[in-house]
C-alpha cells in the first residue's frame, strides 16, 4: 500500500514537473521579442531589460526552467510584471472561490444526484423512473454556458431574486450565497444527471445480486434491504468517479466564473490572457494542473480504499 | 463544461459484496434516518437557500430596472478588466485611465465634455515668449489623499521629472518620451516653479501636461507604497481610491478635504465584467449605472428607458494599409486601382455595424487641429479602377491580406476579397496574429506584408497620428513602408511649431502628401459607446473617457 501511494505521488509530481517545465519553454514558441510583445509598443529599452531582468528571460534556458521549477517548489511563481504583485499572492486570493465553487457544485450533484438515481432504480419503469431518465440525459446534454444564462435571464433578469455578476463577500455570508447559487447550479446540473445515471444503473446491478435475494428471502422489508445492504455497493463506483468529478468541476468552475464575472482562477487565468501577462499565465496553469492532478490522485486512492482487491495487485495499479 | 468523465473509474461486475454495515449504537442515527435528514438538508441547500436568500434580499428594491435610479449614494461603472498600473507615467490600460481621472488632477486640463484648456491645480500657467519656460503657480490649500499633505511645486516637480527619467535614482516610465522635451522643472517657491523644456513642443498642451502623464502625484505616497502604488493611487483629486477587490471591483471614496465643488455621489464603484454579455446583464439587473459597450447592446438597453446611450467618434483610425515597398504594390497605378475597387461604405456596414464615421483621411475629424476637411472621398468605381490596372499592365495578381486575427478585420477582408476579385486581383486572407510582428516591428517580417487592415490609437494631437509614417519608422509602425521627405519635414516641425493655424496647415499638407501616394484605404474612425443610466447626466473628457466625478442627477 505504501509503495502504491508513494508511486502515486511520484506520478503526480512528474507530471506537474513536465507542466512546469512545457509553461516555462512555452514563452519561447511566441514569435518576436515575448517582453517587447508583452509591454507593447511605448516601453522603452530600460523597460524592456528590466522585465527581461525580472523574468530572468535574459538567462540560457536551462537556467529559466531550473529557477523557475526551484521557485514553484518555494511557492514563487514570481511577480506580475504590471502590478508588480507576487502571482502566488494573487492565485490565493482567488483560489478559494474557485474551490468553494467546485465543491459547492460537487455537493449540489451528490445531494440530488445520487437520491434520483436510488428513486429510478427502486422503482423501475415506474413514471418516476422515466421522467427522472429523461431529466438526467437533459441535465447531462445541457452545456453549461447555456444552462448559466438561462438562470441569469430567468432568476436575475426576469425575476430579480439573486444577483448576476460577482462572487460576494465572504464576510457577509448571506450575501456570498446569494451570488453562489446561480453558479453552483449551472455548474452542478450535468453532473446531477451524470450521477443519476450512474448510481440507477449500479444499485440496479447490486439489487440483482444474490446476497440481496438472499436478504429477501429472510423476508427483511425493501427499504432495509435497499438501503442497509444495497446502498452502500452501489455507491463504490459512484464515490470513485467524484474525487475525479472534482478535477473536472474545477475546470468547469472556470468558465462559470467567466458567466457569472466571479473573481476566480478562471477570470484570472482569462485576464491574464489577455493581457500577455505571462508569470500569471504560468502561475495560474500550473495551479489549474495541480488541482486536476491532486484530484485524480485522491480519486485513485478513495478507490483503492473503497476496493480492497486492488491489495492484491501491487505492481499493476488501478 | 465540466464534462463528466466517459465511464466510471474501473468495473464493479463481480466484486464481492462488502461486509455487512455495522449498526450504530440506540444512540445514534440510524443510517435510514441519517439518509433520510441528508435528503432533507440536500432539498433545504437546494430549494431552502435561494428562497431564504431571495426572502432576506434587500437589493431588489433599490437595484431593480423598474425605472431612473438617482440616490447619490454609489455610482457604479463597468471596467472590463482590472486596475493593471495606475501610475501616470505607465497607464496599462482604459480602466486605469478612469482610476486616474478619480484620483488625479493636472495644472491644467480640458474642461469636461470641452475642447477647451483651462488651470486647474494652476492659477497660473504662463510661457516665455520664445514658449521653452513656462511659469506655474499652485492653488494654495490642495491636499493629497491619505494624509500627505498639501501640493507643493516639489511634487509638480517629482511628478514630471520621474516619468522623464530626470530624477536620482532614475525612475523608468512608459511614457517617459511624453516628457522627452523636459529639461527640468525649477521650483521657485512652496507653490511656484518653472516647466524648462529643451526645445518648443507643440503637443506640451494636449496630450502632456493635460494628460494623465501631467497628473501631479505625491512624492511622499509614491516613496511609500513603493509598487504598490500602481494599484492604489494618491493624488488630488475629487474621489480618493478605498479598496481594490482584485478582479471584481475598485471602490473610490469622495475625498472630504477635497479643495473644489464636491462631486455627487458618496461613492464611486468600478466594477469589474470583463464580458459583453454579461455587462448587459448586470446593467439590466440594475448592478451598474454607467457601462462602455457595443452599439447594439446599448440600444437594446436603451429601448427599455432604463439607460440612454451615448456615442463619441474617437481619435483612432482603421484604415487599409498597402506596403510600398513590396514589387507587387510599387506601382501607383496598382494602388489606384485597389482604392477605387473597394467598397468601403460595405465594409462600414458589413464588418463595423455602421459603427463609426467613415475616415476620409488619418486624422479624424474630432482632432482639434490638422483634421482635412475637403479631403477626397473615393467611391467604388470599378470601371475606373479597371483602368487603372489595364495601365499597370498587370495580369492576375495574386495578394494577401493581413488581418492580424481581429475577427471584424475577417469580415472586411472578406468584403476586400470580393471587390477585388472584380478587377481581376487574387486575395488570400491571412488571419495569423502574428503576421504583424511583435507589434513593435524590429523584425522583417512587416517588409513581407503586402495589404493589411489594422487599427491606430490616436491622442487628442495630430503628432499622434502623423509621426508613424515619417521615413524612419521602417520596420517599427510604417508598415506601408511611405517615404516622403517633404512628409517628414512638415511632421518634425510641425511638432515645434506654436502656431495653431499653421500647424493646422501642415498636418493637412502632410495628409494630401499622402493621399497623392495611394497608399492607404481609409476606413472608419470608430466610435466609443456607452450607456448611462436614465437619471444621470454623464460627462467625458476630450479622450471620450468617462469623468465620472463629473457625473450628475440629471
Amino acid at each position: 500500500m505504501g509503495w502504491y501511494v508513494l508511486r502515486r505521488l511520484g506520478g503526480g509530481f512528474l507530471s506537474l514537473l513536465l507542466v512546469t517545465i512545457a509553461l516555462t519553454l512555452m514563452i519561447h514558441l511566441v514569435p518576436g521579442d515575448p517582453v517587447v510583445r508583452i509591454l507593447g509598443p511605448r516601453a522603452t529599452p530600460e523597460l524592456v531589460a528590466a522585465v527581461q531582468d525580472e523574468m530572468d528571460l535574459d538567462e540560457p534556458l536551462p537556467v529559466q526552467v531550473w529557477l523557475f521549477v526551484t521557485g514553484a517548489l518555494r511557492g514563487d511563481l514570481g511577480n506580475d510584471f504590471t502590478t508588480r504583485e507576487s502571482v502566488m499572492s494573487q492565485i490565493t486570493n482567488v483560489l478559494p472561490n474557485t474551490i468553494v465553487l467546485a465543491v459547492s457544485g460537487l455537493l449540489l450533484a451528490v445531494l440530488l444526484g445520487i437520491p434520483l438515481g436510488v428513486l429510478s432504480a427502486t422503482h423501475p419503469g415506474s413514471w418516476l423512473d422515466r421522467v427522472t431518465g429523461v431529466a438526467s440525459i437533459a441535465f447531462t446534454s445541457l452545456p453549461t454556458y447555456v444552462v448559466g444564462l438561462l438562470l441569469l435571464l430567468l432568476f436575475a433578469v426576469r425575476l430579480d431574486w439573486l444577483p448576476a455578476i460577482g462572487s460576494g463577500d465572504l464576510s457577509d455570508p448571506v450575501d456570498y450565497a446569494r451570488h453562489l447559487i446561480l453558479p453552483v447550479i449551472a455548474l452542478a446540473i450535468g453532473w446531477v444527471g451524470y450521477l443519476a445515471r450512474l448510481m440507477r444503473a449500479s444499485l440496479l446491478e447490486v439489487l440483482n445480486e444474490n446476497y440481496i435475494r438472499t436478504a429477501r428471502s429472510w423476508g427483511l422489508r425493501e427499504r432495509t434491504v435497499v438501503y442497509r445492504f444495497a446502498l452502500k455497493n452501489a455507491m463504490i463506483p459512484t464515490v470513485a468517479v467524484l474525487g475525479v468529478g472534482l478535477g473536472y468541476l474545477m475546470g468547469g468552475a472556470i468558465f462559470v466564473e467567466l458567466i457569472f464575472t466571479r473573481t476566480g482562477l478562471g477570470t484570472l487565468a482569462q485576464s491574464a490572457i489577455e493581457d500577455r501577462n505571462y508569470p500569471l499565465v504560468r502561475g495560474t496553469t500550473i495551479v489549474i494542473a495541480f488541482l486536476f492532478i491532486l484530484a485524480n490522485l485522491i480519486a485513485d486512492l478513495s478507490y483503492r480504499f473503497l476496493d480492497p482487491r486492488i491489495e492484491l495487485d501491487e505492481s499493476g495499479g488501478v | 463544461m465540466a464534462q463528466p468523465p466517459a465511464s466510471p473509474r474501473p468495473g464493479r461486475d463481480g466484486r464481492p459484496p462488502l461486509p455487512p454495515l455495522e449498526l450504530p449504537g440506540p444512540h445514534l442515527l440510524t443510517r435510514a434516518e441519517f439518509l433520510r435528514r441528508a435528503g432533507l438538508l440536500g432539498l433545504l441547500t437546494v430549494g431552502g437557500v435561494p428562497l431564504l436568500a431571495a426572502c432576506t434580499s434587500d437589493e431588489g428594491g433599490e437595484t431593480g430596472a423598474s425605472g431612473p435610479r438617482v440616490p447619490t449614494d454609489l455610482l457604479r461603472a463597468r471596467i472590463n478588466d482590472d486596475l493593471k498600473n495606475a501610475d501616470p507615467g505607465d497607464v496599462a490600460d482604459a480602466p486605469d485611465g478612469i482610476a486616474i481621472t478619480l484620483a488625479y488632477e493636472n495644472l491644467v486640463r480640458f474642461a469636461p465634455d470641452s475642447k477647451d484648456l483651462e488651470d486647474w491645480l494652476a492659477v497660473e500657467w504662463e510661457p516665455s515668449e520664445d514658449q521653452l519656460r513656462w511659469h506655474f503657480k499652485l492653488r494654495e490649500g490642495v491636499l493629497f489623499h491619505g494624509g500627505y499633505g498639501e501640493m507643493t511645486a516639489d511634487d509638480v516637480k517629482y511628478s514630471f521629472e520621474r516619468i522623464a527619467g530626470l530624477t536620482v535614482p532614475k525612475e523608468v516610465h512608459s511614457y517617459q518620451s511624453d516628457w522627452g522635451a523636459l529639461e527640468s522643472v525649477k521650483v521657485d517657491g512652496k507653490y511656484e516653479g518653472t516647466v524648462v523644456l529643451n526645445y518648443t513642443y507643440a503637443p506640451l498642451l494636449t496630450t502632456t501636461v493635460p494628460a494623465a502623464v501631467g497628473s501631479i502625484v505625491s512624492k511622499a505616497a509614491v516613496a511609500d507604497l513603493k509598487d504598490e502604488f500602481r494599484v492604489h493611487p494618491i493624488g488630488t483629486g475629487p474621489y480618493e481610491f478605498v479598496e481594490r477587490k482584485p478582479g471584481e471591483r475598485i471602490l473610490f471614496r469622495r475625498f472630504e478635504d477635497y479643495w473644489g465643488e464636491p462631486p455627487a455621489w458618496d461613492e464611486i464603484e468600478l466594477v469589474i465584467i470583463p464580458e459583453a454579455s454579461a455587462t448587459e446583464i448586470a446593467a439590466e439587473t440594475g448592478e451598474i449605472d454607467y457601462a462602455t459597450l457595443g452599439l447594439r447592446a446599448s440600444e437594446r438597453l436603451a429601448e427599455s428607458g432604463d439607460f440612454e446611450v451615448q456615442q463619441h467618434t474617437t481619435f483612432d483610425w482603421i484604415w487599409i494599409g498597402m506596403n510600398m515597398l513590396h514589387p507587387k504594390l510599387q506601382d501607383i497605378n496598382v494602388r489606384q486601382a485597389i482604392r477605387y475597387a473597394i467598397d468601403v461604405p460595405g465594409i462600414i456596414t458589413a464588418a463595423f455595424e455602421g459603427e463609426g464615421e467613415r475616415a476620409r483621411a488619418m486624422v479624424s475629424s474630432q482632432m482639434p487641429i490638422g483634421f482635412w476637411e475637403d479631403a477626397p472621398v473615393y467611391e467604388q468605381d470599378l470601371d475606373k479602377a479597371r483602368e487603372f490596372m489595364a495601365a499597370a499592365g498587370v495580369e492576375g495578381l495574386e495578394l494577401e491580406i493581413a488581418t492580424g486575427g481581429i475577427q471584424t478585420y475577417q469580415i472586411a477582408a472578406e468584403i476586400v476579397q470580393a471587390n477585388l476579385a472584380e478587377i481581376g486581383i487574387t486575395v488570400t486572407i491571412n488571419p495569423d496574429e502574428a503576421a504583424f510582428g511583435d507589434y513593435t516591428g524590429r523584425n522583417p517580417i512587416l517588409r513581407e506584408l503586402e495589404l493589411f487592415i489594422t487599427v491606430y490609437y490616436g491622442a487628442p494631437d495630430p503628432v499622434w497620428t502623423t509621426q508613424w509614417f515619417r521615413c524612419s519608422q521602417f520596420d517599427k509602425w510604417n508598415w506601408m513602408y511611405y517615404c516622403n521627405e517633404e512628409y517628414d519635414q512638415l511632421d518634425r516641425a510641425a511638432t515645434e511649431e506654436l502656431d495653431t493655424d499653421k500647424r493646422n496647415e501642415m498636418y493637412i499638407r502632410e495628409q494630401e502628401l499622402m493621399d497623392e501616394a495611394a497608399v492607404a484605404v481609409w476606413l472608419i474612425w470608430p466610435t466609443s459607446t456607452s450607456v448611462t443610466r436614465t437619471g444621470i447626466q454623464p460627462s467625458f473628457d476630450v479622450t471620450n473617457t468617462a469623468l465620472l466625478w463629473n457625473f450628475r442627477p440629471a
